[in-house]
């Protein structure tokens, strides 16, 4: 109930004070709205990333300062928006809702739901726009963020706060590494891991309906849905939303990991991303440079991936690693988006046609792929055991093209060529199966050891699984052991030695 | 033609910071449609610039107002307009800010505190 004399205390109150208080507001006059790109004048107080609102109570957010307007682009209905619309600050920066609510959720750019349940209610608003993490906040990436791919973890190891491009022509599986990638985080929510949980966050820019709608059922029949959280602007919706969309899904990352959390951001893709930009761009008849893509593209880019970091323990010590991915055309990564982007990672991983026509999956070309600080961030075990691989492929790889000539080749060739096929048959890998580390290391260590010279390159696939189910059935032990990532001792290797000699009288 | 140069001809509008009719004539004569749209467009933005924009609930205080405002806003033109709905208070537009100081917005104000206190 409120009592009368409340009210009137309340009134008083207000009218003592309203003498002293001006309210200011900075205020812009719509000029023009092209399908929801807004350019106004006025709004001289206004600042990037910030909110504004117009009369209608409809929301924008200011993409650009001009010289002589202003550029927003619209969060709602673009027809309600017309010419000499008054439009207002807000002062606040246009911001995302985020929580532990939203793991195993699909929402939009906006934070509103895809999934037909509630909207979030309690959390904290997370801006869109951020200045990265200064050095002092930082610390070095030291710690693995496994894929369950063994080619990745073995020779392109990925960190913990590092930002690793997934780069290739369409179709040969770069949603497969970033899916595979989600699935095999679900080995570090158990209770026995040595590595803390990753929260996992896949922003799905300008992909059909259909394609999102598969991501994440293949999540959901994988149990990786749990840990989680989809931010989604398909090819249907306007360009606005897919051009906020990657710093939506940061946003919310930046939350986890102001928590002390671990997250993992995939961006399927960037080259969506920059379309939008330029589509916005062109409606603003902004100066366009190469391709056509306006000149700060690349600016929008860093500051995107920037703020993918590991914090040092002072500020928590969680981390971003950021996965962007980018669509080339018949394998030119020296078109202008693919080289930004290679110059702002921390390296990459490249997929090629040919490998994958010829049947290597992951089509990953070794000799062009690198990870500039994953070395650092691999287990002493998988280091080791890995040590050598990369060069013995990348020599594969010229050796084989070598010997199409059909020259007679020395022994020691044709033995290093053999053994190549191997490794290259090895590291094939089907979609949905991530492996755990102990059992990567089993197949490498299988292969870099020769154990596999005198098995024909047809039976490798059998060999691997059964020789796992093997190891898995009578020596758990070893795979306890090999769990510790602890370098493998002369007494390990001599009882892998021992098993695999018991399996290969077994196996046909 | 270049935007650049289209503002130029519209700030060359002004002679001693008023509207020139002379000259407006002259240029809109030689502009082709396209750029006279954007001639318009920057010759209105201009004049939003120099104009101060005053909302007041009565008449009566209108004279000193126009005495005081001027005093601060030298160069720039000062239109009046009346709105009772204000009841007592006074709003003042310079082009992109807005100044307000009326009854109507402290009392939605306190209200709106009341209403949130009390739901
Ligand atoms: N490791 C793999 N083994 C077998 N098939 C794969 C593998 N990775 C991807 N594929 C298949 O390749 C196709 C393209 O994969 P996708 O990830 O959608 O490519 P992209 O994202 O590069 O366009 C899909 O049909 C997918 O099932
Ligand atoms: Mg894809």
């Amino acid at each position: 109930m409120i009592r009368e004399e409340d009210i009137i205390t309340k009134l008083e109150k207000g009218l003592m004070q309203w003498r002293g208080e001006a309210k200011t507001l900075n205020i812009g006059i719509v000029e023009r709205n092209t399908d929801g790109v807004i350019q106004a004048t006025g709004l001289s107080k206004a600042v990037m990333g910030e909110r504004v609102e117009f009369e209608n109570g409809v929301s924008g957010v200011v993409l650009n300062l001009d010289e002589d307007f202003v550029s927003i682009i619209l969060l709602g209905e673009a027809s309600s928006i017309k010419e000499g619309d008054i439009v207002k600050r807000t002062g606040e920066m246009l911001s995302i809702n985020a929580s532990e609510e939203l793991l195993g959720r699909i929402v939009d750019p906006l934070g509103e739901p895809l999934d037909g349940k509630a909207k979030i209610k309690k959390g904290s608003l997370m801006p869109l726009e951020k200045i990265a993490p200064g050095v002092v906040e930082r610390e070095p990436v030291n710690t693995p963020l496994k894929t369950g791919i063994k080619a990745i973890d073995a020779m392109f190891p990925i960190g913990r706060g590092q930002r690793e491009l997934i780069i290739g022509d369409r179709g040969l599986g770069k949603s497969a590494i970033a899916i595979d990638t989600f699935i095999n985080q679900r080995n570090f929510k158990k209770s026995t891991s040595k590595l803390k949980p990753v929260v996992c966050i896949y922003v799905a820019i300008g992909l059909k309906r259909s394609t999102i709608a598969q991501i994440v059922g293949k999540l959901k029949d994988n149990d990786a849905l749990e840990y989680s959280i989809v931010v989604a602007a398909s090819s249907s919706e306007p360009a606005s939303l897919q051009y906020l969309a990657p710093y939506a899904g940061t946003a919310i990352a930046e939350y986890f990991m102001g928590n002390g959390k671990d997250v993992l951001i995939v961006h399927d893709d960037l080259t969506k991303h920059a379309w939008s930009y330029r589509q916005i761009s062109l409606v603003l008849k902004r100066p366009a440079g190469r391709e056509a893509y306006p000149g700060d593209i690349f600016y929008l880019h860093s500051r995107l991936l920037e703020r993918s970091v590991r914090l040092n323990s002072k500020h928590g010590g969680g981390s971003i690693t950021a996965l962007p991915i980018i669509e080339t055309q018949a394998n030119d990564i020296s078109a202008y988006i693919p080289t930004n982007v290679i110059s702002i990672t921390d390296g990459q991983i490249y997929l090629q046609s040919d490998l994958y026509n010829s049947g290597v999956r992951p089509a990953i070309n070794v000799g062009t792929s690198v990870s500039r600080v994953g070395g650092s961030a691999q287990s002493p075990l998988m280091k080791g055991v890995a040590g050598k691989m990369k060069l013995e492929l990348a020599q594969f790889a010229e050796l084989a093209a070598f010997s199409q000539f059909g020259s007679e080749l020395d022994s020691a060739t044709s033995a290093a060529l053999e053994r190549g096929k191997r490794t290259q048959e090895i590291l094939k890998q089907g979609q949905y199966q991530p492996l755990e580390e102990p059992y990567e290391v089993l197949s490498i260590w299988a292969v870099t050891n020769g154990h596999l010279d005198d098995i024909s390159v047809e039976k490798i696939g059998k060999f691997e699984r059964d020789f796992h189910q093997f190891v898995k059935r009578n020596n758990p032990k070893i795979i306890t052991v090999l769990s510790s990532g602890d370098k493998l001792s002369e007494a390990t290797s001599k009882e892998l030695e021992k098993i695999i000699t018991q399996f290969k009288k077994s196996f046909k | 033609m270049n935007k650049r140069l289209i503002k130029k001809l519209a700030e060359d509008s002004y002679s001693k910071e008023k509207l020139d009719r002379r000259k407006v004539f002259a240029f809109a004569r030689v502009l082709r449609r396209r750029d006279l749209r954007k001639y318009i467009r920057f010759l209105k933005n201009f004049e939003d610039r120099m104009t101060l924009r005053v909302t007041l609930p009565t008449e009566t205080e209108v004279g000193r107002v126009r005495r005081r405002l001027s005093k601060i806003f030298p160069n720039k033109k000062i239109v009046f307009t009346i709105d009772p709905t204000m009841l007592a208070g006074i709003r003042v537009i310079d082009y992109d800010n807005v100044y307000e100081l009326s009854l109507k917005n402290s009392l939605e104000t306190a209200l709106d505190q009341i209403t949130s206190r009390y739901d």
